[in-house]
């Protein structure tokens, strides 16, 4: 399946958020993510499932004014 | 002072972003004595795990912003992800209304903090000395105010002070920061001694060729300007008054 993660283009077999965290050695206590622009807690990570095309964005803290 | 439920002593609150190195940035912040540092999210990368430590080992509280956010969508999501990645309902929020003046966007500002007030969050609004647009963001459920001193970065100061006395006086018991725009020590002094209750800095402190001495520097002038104002400024006189007693003056003629 493709989708994109953090705007890159990416591959996965993974089934579900918290798979393809794994699969790209995120720790998952230490980001927040979002898909299609839309808040998923952490909660939610193992039962959201991934489709085609989706945009997913992982961000973790950062120097900030 | 008081922000949210929270008792705050340093009324500086302080940006971790331009600092030459880590390293400065953490004894930036220590010199600084502030106990509020504002942080950021931004994509999963390499950097991402040295900064997670080296904000951790600051023990400060956490302000995350919005920055560069433009629409109500993205503002939601960023502050949902914020509160669960610093364990804060606290939030900066910041509405900009065009990329080239940092503009906070008014509407689109109060719109968020309705939305994110009704969420739980404590929100700190970035915005401008308007008394309408302040009245909203209370009514919507801001128990603060940020004000700009300037556009973001700009370090030229206050810009509109007699603007800025109005917004001080008509909003009495509100906590007011000044968030934007100041460059130097003086002028936060100035803010202070107007009653501005702290000051949020970032830029003038990262930029400046010693950081980690001028984080004291602008510690200091806050404080001095918060004793000032407690202290009671005198009133201008438009001519002189002599201060030394004239009575028992020699006549030496």
């Amino acid at each position: 399946m493709k989708l994109y993660l953090n705007g890159d283009l990416v591959v996965t077999q993974e089934k579900n958020l918290a798979g393809l965290l794994q699969e790209k050695s995120i720790d998952a206590t230490c980001v927040a993510s979002a898909i299609n622009g839309n808040f998923v807690p952490r909660s939610r990570y193992q039962d959201t499932v991934l489709k085609e095309n989706m945009k997913i964005e992982i961000v973790s803290p950062m120097q900030g004014g | 002072m008081q922000f949210y439920n929270e008792i705050i002593k340093s009324r500086l609150l302080l940006g971790t972003a331009g600092y030459p190195s880590p390293e400065v940035l953490m004894q930036s912040i220590k010199a600084s004595e502030t106990e509020i540092i504002t942080v950021s999210l931004r994509r999963e990368g390499v950097a991402g795990a040295e900064f997670r430590q080296l904000i951790a080992k600051t023990q400060r509280r956490f302000l995350p912003n919005t920055a560069g956010c433009h629409t109500l969508k993205e503002v939601v999501t960023t502050a949902k992800m914020a509160r669960e990645v610093f364990a804060t309902n606290w939030i900066k929020l910041e509405v900009i209304g065009h990329v080239d003046t940092l503009q906070p966007d008014p509407f689109a500002t109060v719109e968020a903090a309705k939305i994110l007030c009704k969420e739980g969050f404590e929100v700190f609004p970035y915005t401008t000395e308007d008394l309408i647009v302040g009245e909203k963001l209370l009514n919507v459920g801001c128990k603060i105010l940020m004000p700009w001193g300037a556009p973001i970065g700009s370090g030229q100061g206050l810009r509109n002070i007699e603007g800025l006395k109005t917004m001080r006086r008509y909003f009495k018991n509100i906590p007011l920061i000044i968030d934007a725009g100041i460059g130097a020590p003086s002028q936060a002094i100035q803010a202070m001694e107007m009653g501005f209750d702290a000051i949020l800095l970032n830029t003038a402190i990262a930029k400046a060729k010693n950081p980690i001495l001028m984080a004291e520097a602008f510690k200091k002038a806050i404080l001095a300007g918060q004793f000032a104002f407690e202290a009671g400024l005198m009133e201008k006189r438009d001519m002189a008054y002599t201060s030394t007693p004239a009575y028992g003056l020699a006549d030496l003629l």
